[in-house]
């Protein structure tokens, strides 16, 4: 005898459910229930066990926090640490309460979009599937009981009958019948999914760096109609856009600073310049301070050049303190080259008021006292 | 299992049965567009090409063409962004919270709710992505190595948490949104005749059959959903509040910011969510579905959330004068007394004065009252906005820095034109999709529906 | 009908008892005057003198002659058993009025499930009329100037002339004056017994109705509606006058919300312990797993929410570090840092991993304990929320701070025990309670034993 395919439509939720529990009663196991809306306690009268998707979003939920960890870590105090704010990055922790958001958004983005994909997975969902149900009614209002039997089906089309089902139809099944519908993409979409990859992933396949500039739209987001600061202007005076503020004019709190930047001024500053604030602890411990916000990257916490940029290899040639290094330095070519710069190092006299620079002038001279 | 008690009211009226709310619901995609329909979609899309033209403006010209200046360098952008996100909150608490909370009525209105969040969060994107002024750079703001000097992106800053809360929101409502039309687009599929019809709801409803076992993890899912969302709506906006409160601008910085920028948002999305059912329900004829207890219920959110907003803003009032810093007195002086006190006098009307007549019932089950109060608190949340960012700028530490805003038409424009977009939207939306979760109210309907619960009351 | 045993009786008073004899013994070992507290200073001053610079105990330690600092430790310490009664007094308080804003919830919510859990509620709201007399009278002691948890009811710190003047709380003496400071304390709790009072009236009305008459009900609905309105000031103002004005120069427009979070959560808690003390002694035989499982979410819930609180407040004044603001969290990480640490745990990590899953939410054991849990936790962030403004760095978790919780613990059971026996545990005649009787959650892993 050939397979058989027995349908019960029913066409009331209370109703199936007693027929359901009736048809397991008989210690008939029911191959699949097609209903146009969840049933609370379907699965469990059908002996489905309980789904594990929530346990599977609870991982892709440690996933994603942990990722979140990782990304602000790496890209934060890893990889550039900055000083933001004057919160300097250089320990996770320290900086854990503005990253929290993040961990959150992250852990939400990835418990959701993973889950729900997971769950189209499962449930073999994606665009282009057709629909399986075997009667177009069961997303409407009706809902239908699925049995593959072998041999004699009266028996089941009785207790179907009896608990209640409007509609039963037995069919034989044609091997053709057999819905197998795991992944079945028409081959002409296929192939233009498989070209349109490829064109895609071929632009990522670059050896060479690329010469021409990328073309400029709107160039005059970047081209300003108006003359540019410190650009030419014909009108100007001296034909310079920017006008130089009366002579010997000093914003508020400056300190001038007459030495210029030049190998003359260099040896200068290394011979005659002395420092005019007190060297006592309490400038020492503030120029400690402002040493591990400005310096620290690059000159490393003990002065010896290997700050974390350099351990990165984002800047190289960061000289120690050490005397053995730098033997001909004092506190006026210290203060000096943190004023104007030196080789990679730039000025930092936009972020350092004059006294600070000597505060940092005096723990620089401490550093080099304990290197070797 | 479907007992309900017999004092509440029934949520789907008429002689209903589970078939009747297929057909009621597919009607407006299967039916015609009536005329009201085209025109309303004809004005809505003159605004958008209107917008369209001033965005076109915006970055050809740069944001010179807009009315911000040094000191109000924020202003009408950020506002309309803040506007925007706000009414972006109520569909996805509408989904998520009443889903937690177990209220049935969220059934009816939840569909259309979470497709007014998108289309909302969409029109909130635009504004910052504009004020680039670079929009085509814009994927900068998401981390990633790069060749421009491997400079990665500041996460200490809120507006980098802000990329990250609103594209996480806008993805999930999506999904959250898309895994529940799938079994009402197969329900459409499988009532289409036309073969063209047929054709593109297939490749929307994913192949759905409506499976015991799919149905098991479509309600995890969902439940899981609801919960991740819940949080997340209230992280959308606390995120947003906190672009302004980590500041230290006097009027900024403070810490209620976070809920009570989520209450407001609460409070102005469910206001727009009346304004939009209140005309579709008459328009595809749902009043069976959506009732007058529908909307007596969210009005009863709009007085709720009208009322925390209300105790915020005098909680801020009172703590301006109890700090006793003088700059922070003189913020909240300069907003109720200064050169912008109108904005702040509108604010105080509709967003306190005007939820509290729902304590009438007369009123509060009055579509038209309804109606005109929803988008007077509309209003009113965007003169909150307005109020908190350009009042708190306008007149800084240094006097003779203090300025006025006046938007410019290019201003003017976008904004009208987000309205536009917003609104050619949600009418494309109502004419191709299952507007009501006919799969999830048919669940309710023995327990919730009109004659179901008269059967219940003879037993 | 509940029965309230001897023994539970026999357990309550032992533990009111034990609360008097600690307390006590707290007055009685405080210093007087400023010899002994010199004396005690020659011990404590190696422990206490790196951890200083809190703006209480701004002043250096290091001259154990100095006068005024000796004074201003002795007021510290006077200050300690005080604050010990204070917090627990205001714990337990507020447990009370957590309850009675949950049951009024349930009432303008028109929640079904809830309504087998009702007379619980009602028992343990009312706490709120021997709770609320003792805070008033420790509120009223203060403003006696027998102790000085509240440093702004100073007379000195407002007169120009002193040389204690201090113009920043002299700006605020508007609100910060006794009279008014004790007129709002008892027009808030007099708001609060009069809601409660009435709910409870028209809960008995309701269950002697016929059916089919929700007159009673309908008056409970209006009185829960208006409490709501009057709840949603008092508590935010309740907070800023009774643990705000502690640290008198700090303010924060959050704080409101924030303490009412973590009543709310204590509430919860509370009432998760007496529901299953109920069920494991065999009452409420209606009550099951899925109205346990309802109580379990919403402890989840709102634990989360008071972090959210908890954070918001944190973020934006550890961000913007601006002095007056920040000084709030540096005393708190000075002096209470492991404290302050463990509490966050306790409140927010601790329920988030046991019951994110929802199958535990109805298992009586990890209920219990995380109810257990979380009280302590509230009990802990209350403390830290006092303690730092009334007595700095001199705080010990000891013998009266044990004694006066056990204390108010005793008082509290035999006030909700007392009020439970004396009528039906089930607000019988509520137009929903059989909706409550039927309520299963569908989602729920295991079967009701």
């Amino acid at each position: 005898m050939s397979k058989k395919l027995v349908h019960g439509l029913f066409d009331d939720d209370d109703i199936l459910m007693s027929g359901v529990k009736a048809v397991r009663q008989k210690g008939i196991d029911i191959d699949e229930v097609y209903t146009p809306f969840p049933v609370h306690g379907l699965d469990k009268a059908m002996g489905l066990k309980p789904t594990r998707i929530a346990s599977a979003a609870f991982i892709f939920g440690i996933i994603g926090f942990f990722f979140a960890i990782w990304l602000t870590w790496f890209m934060m105090i890893e990889d550039w640490p900055q000083n933001i704010g004057g919160k300097p990055s250089f320990t996770w922790l320290e900086n854990m309460p503005s990253f929290i958001p993040i961990m959150f958004e992250m852990t939400i983005f990835f418990t959701a979009h993973l889950m729900v994909t997971t769950y189209f997975f499962k449930n073999k969902l994606y665009p282009g599937s057709a629909g399986i149900n075997p009667d177009p009614r069961t997303t409407d209002d009706k809902f239908l009981m699925e049995f593959f039997v072998d041999g004699d089906t009266s028996n089941l089309e009785a207790i179907l009958k009896d608990s209640g089902a409007i509609e039963v139809t037995v069919k034989d099944i044609v091997e053709e019948e057999k819905r197998n519908l795991w992944f079945k993409l028409p081959p002409k979409s296929a192939s233009v999914v498989v070209i349109l990859l490829g064109l895609g992933l071929s632009s990522c396949s670059s050896d060479e760096p690329m010469r021409e500039p990328v073309s400029v739209y709107m160039p005059d987001m970047y081209h300003s109609v108006a003359y540019e600061p410190y650009s030419e202007d014909p009108n100007g005076i001296n034909s310079m856009e920017a006008r130089t503020p009366v002579d010997g004019t000093i914003k508020r709190g400056y300190v001038p600073y007459d030495i210029p930047n030049t190998n003359e001024g260099y040896q200068e500053a290394l011979m005659n310049l002395k420092s005019p604030i007190a060297s006592n602890d309490e400038n020492a411990k503030y120029g400690e301070e402002l040493y591990n916000i400005y310096c620290i990257s690059c000159h490393g916490i003990n002065g010896d050049g290997q700050g974390k940029l350099v351990q990165n290899e984002k800047f190289l040639g960061v000289p120690s303190y050490a005397a053995s290094r730098l033997p001909n330095i004092s506190e006026g070519s210290i203060f000096h080259v943190i004023t104007y710069g030196k080789n990679m190092m730039g000025s930092h006299a936009s972020q350092l008021t004059w006294d600070e620079r000597w505060k940092i002038s005096q723990h620089v001279l401490k550093l080099r006292s304990q290197l070797k | 299992m479907h007992y309900e008690s017999e004092i509440r009211e029934p949520l789907v009226l008429g002689n209903k049965s589970y078939s009747d709310v297929t057909r009621d619901v597919a009607a407006p995609v299967e039916g015609k567009a009536n005329k009201m329909w085209w025109f309303a979609f004809t004005l809505a899309t003159i605004a958008f090409l209107w917008g369209i033209g001033a965005m076109a403006i915006t970055i050809g010209e740069g944001i010179g063409s807009w009315g911000l200046n040094k000191t109000v360098g924020w202003a009408w952008d950020i506002t309309n962004f803040v506007w925007w996100v706000g009414i972006g909150h109520a569909g996805t608490l509408i989904s998520a919270v009443l889903l937690l909370f177990r209220q049935k009525w969220r059934m009816s209105i939840n569909r259309s709710a979470e497709a007014m969040t998108i289309f909302a969060v969409v029109q909130a994107a635009l504004f910052p992505l504009l004020h680039m002024g670079r929009p085509w750079l814009a994927y900068w703001v998401f981390p990633f190595p790069n060749n421009f000097g491997s400079l990665w992106v500041n996460f200490n800053s809120p507006l980098l948490w802000d990329v990250f809360a609103i594209s996480t929101y806008f993805s999930v409502s999506t999904v959250f949104w898309y895994v529940g039309l799938i079994p009402d687009f197969a329900m459409i599929r499988d009532r289409a005749v036309k073969p063209f019809q047929k054709h593109i709801y297939k490749i929307m409803s994913f192949g759905w059959s409506g499976k015991a076992k799919h149905w098991q993890r479509f309600e995890e899912v969902s439940l899981v959903l609801a919960g991740l969302a819940t949080p997340l709506v209230l992280s959308v906006h606390t995120i947003v509040s906190m672009d302004f409160a980590t500041s230290v601008i006097p009027g900024w910085h403070t810490t209620i910011f976070p809920p009570y920028f989520v209450a407001g948002a609460i409070f102005s999305g469910f206001a727009m969510v009346q304004t939009l059912l209140i005309i579709m329900r008459k328009v595809v004829n749902l009043e069976s579905y959506i009732t007058i207890q529908h909307i007596e219920m969210m009005n009863i959110v709009i007085m709720l959330t009208g009322s925390i907003v209300g105790v915020a803003y005098i909680t801020e009032l009172f703590m301006a004068w109890y700090s006793g810093v003088e700059y922070e007195q003189y913020a909240f002086l300069n907003r109720a007394t200064g050169p912008y006190w109108w904005a702040y006098l509108s604010m105080m009307t509709f967003n306190v004065v005007s939820p509290q007549l729902m304590w009438f019932k007369k009123l509060r089950t009055s579509i038209m009252f309804t109606f005109v109060l929803s988008i007077i608190v509309n209003v009113g949340m965007w003169f909150e906005r307005f109020v908190i960012i350009v009042t708190s700028l306008h007149r800084d530490y240094l006097p003779s820095s203090w300025s006025m805003f006046s938007p410019t038409y290019v201003d003017i424009g976008i904004f009208v034109g987000t309205i536009g977009f917003f609104f050619v939207l949600f009418l494309l939306y109502a004419r191709t999709f299952p507007v009501i979760a006919q799969a999830e109210l048919k669940t309710i309907l023995k327990s919730s529906g009109e004659s179901q619960k008269k059967l219940h009351k003879h037993e | 009908m509940y029965i309230f045993s001897q023994k539970l009786k026999t357990l309550s008073f032992v533990l009111m008892a034990v609360g008097i004899l600690s307390l006590a013994f707290g007055f009685i070992t405080t210093p007087s005057t400023v010899e002994d507290v010199n004396n005690q200073m020659e011990h404590v001053d190696a422990d206490h003198s790196e951890d200083s610079d809190s703006h209480e105990t701004a002043v250096k330690i290091n001259d154990h002659h100095d006068e005024a600092h000796a004074e201003h430790v002795l007021t510290q310490l006077k200050n300690r058993p005080w604050s010990a009664l204070y917090v627990s007094a205001l714990f337990f308080l507020f447990i009370a009025l957590g309850t009675l804003f949950f049951m009024a919830i349930q009432y303008i919510g028109q929640a079904g499930w809830s309504v087998v859990l009702l007379r619980v509620m009602e028992a343990m709201s009312t706490y709120l009329i021997p709770g609320g007399l003792i805070v008033f009278l420790i509120l009223l002691a203060g403003g006696l100037h027998f102790h000085h948890i509240f440093h702004w009811m100073d007379a000195s710190l407002i007169d120009p002339n002193s040389p204690n003047f201090d113009p920043i709380i002299e700006g605020k003496s508007g609100y910060l004056n006794v009279p008014f400071f004790l007129l709002r304390a008892v027009v808030y709790l007099g708001g609060w017994i009069g809601a409660l009072l009435l709910i409870k009236k028209y809960s008995i009305e309701q269950e002697n109705a016929e059916v089919g008459n929700n007159i009673a009900y309908n008056k409970a609905f209006k009185v829960s509606a208006i409490f709501m309105v009057f709840f949603g000031v008092t508590s935010s103002t309740g907070s800023w006058d009774w643990v705000m004005s502690v640290d008198p120069h700090w303010f924060s427009t959050l704080f409101g919300w924030y303490v009412f979070s973590g009543m709310f959560v204590s509430a919860l808690a509370m009432m998760v312990l007496v529901v299953v003390y109920l069920k494991t002694k065999g009452y409420l035989q209606t009550v099951n797993h899925s109205h346990i499982h309802d109580l379990g979410k919403f402890m989840f819930g709102f634990s989360i929410f008071w972090t959210y609180l908890w954070f918001s407040q944190f973020v934006l004044y550890w961000y913007a570090n601006i002095p007056e603001e920040v000084t709030y969290y540096i005393a708190r990480f000075a002096d209470y840092k492991v404290a302050f640490w463990t509490m966050v745990v306790m409140n927010f990590v601790f329920p988030l991993i046991v019951l994110m899953d929802s199958g535990k939410k109805s298992y009586y054991p990890y209920m219990v304990v995380t109810g257990v849990v979380l009280i302590i936790g509230h009990y802990m962030d209350l403390f830290i929320m006092i303690m730092p403004g009334s007595v700095g760095s001199h705080w010990y978790f000891g013998v009266v701070e044990i004694g006066t919780f056990l204390g108010f613990l005793g008082l509290f059971i035999f006030c909700t025990a007392n009020n439970l026996s004396k009528r039906s545990l089930i607000a019988k005649g509520h137009p929903m309670l059989k909706e409550s009787e039927h309520y299963h959650y569908y989602n729920i892993e295991h079967e009701d034993h």
